[in-house]
């Protein structure tokens, strides 16, 4: 853990030296070496949430603390492109769920409800299908940039579609028998 | 990180159980890609195959030599993940810290 975070603080150090190339995007964005420190943040938040659960009893106060993190973590997305240390993007999102882990105010109660659980469980395929659905459409009926009728009409068309296609290849691939699938064992 | 010094958690079951996770739709997401490039994109089909095993091997992200958002522009996230997970793995096994529990490699 200790030299994970020191191999953090020198290629962080030297970030702002660098002028943004297409390799310093590579290094800083698309890289395992770099984004390994997202994950140990990661696991950091794991850790204190195992360890150092917060003993905030008020449902009131818990409330607060979540949404101040949803707003921090929002304000973050919305300036995500100003952020020149991307580790801090990591750190907001683990204060985030670390506060939400806790289980303990309002809001996480109602994120904690059976129509969001059964939306996480699509996300992923969702967010991989996603782009291709956007950019095939976009590139097929050659649709240009603006805020028009047609086109709103179009991204709906397009979220219905990815929203489609996502349930239908999570419950398909939920199904296969890979070779690497773990068997469950039967109690 | 828990899992520091916790000798039960075996390489292959803990990789199984992520690419279990990660790869099938990953895969999938590939082949839409490759359909996407070709059909859409207009983009030479033989040239499409050839950097197909990049791809499929999650080598996109490994070095700077290759577009990473190659095929299906979100994917390459996966590609990342499923390396840092390796890493991971080695990256425990060799720190013996004992933090106790083993839930990260879970």
């Amino acid at each position: 853990m200790g030299g994970g975070f020191l191999y953090a603080i020198i290629i962080l150090s030297v970030q702002p030296l660098l002028k943004q190339t297409e390799l310093i995007t590579w290094i800083y964005y698309f890289s395992p070496y770099t984004r390994v420190l997202d994950f140990l943040i990661g696991v950091s938040a794991a850790l204190l949430y195992k360890r150092y659960p917060l003993k905030i009893k008020s449902k009131l106060l818990m409330t607060i603390l979540e949404a101040l993190s949803l707003l921090l973590v929002i304000v973050c997305i919305i300036y995500e492109s100003q952020i020149h240390y991307i580790f801090i993007v990591g750190i907001i999102f683990a204060l985030c769920f670390y506060i939400f882990g806790q289980e303990k105010g309002y809001l996480s109660e109602y994120f904690a409800l059976s129509i969001f659980r059964k939306l996480a469980k699509y996300s992923y395929s969702f967010y991989l299908i996603h782009y291709l659905v956007i950019m095939s459409m976009v590139k097929t009926l050659n649709l240009q940039n603006g805020l028009t009728g047609f086109n709103i009409l179009m991204s709906i068309v397009m979220f219905v579609i990815s929203a489609l296609l996502s349930y239908i290849l999570q419950e398909f691939t939920h199904k296969l028998k890979l070779p690497f699938t773990i068997q469950q064992s039967k109690a | 990180m828990l899992g520091y010094g916790n000798d039960s958690i075996k390489f292959i079951p803990y990789m199984k159980k992520r690419l279990n996770r990660l790869y099938p739709l990953y895969f999938i997401s590939l082949i839409f890609g490759a359909l996407y490039m070709i059909f859409v994109l207009d983009l030479d089909m033989w040239h499409t195959i050839i950097k197909a095993p990049v791809f499929i091997l999650c080598l996109q992200t490994l070095t700077p030599y290759t577009s990473a958002t190659g095929f299906n522009s979100p994917a390459w996230y996966v590609a990342t993940l499923l390396w840092i997970y390796l890493f991971f793995y080695w990256f425990s096994k060799a720190n013996q810290f004992k933090w106790g529990g083993d839930f990260c490699m879970r």
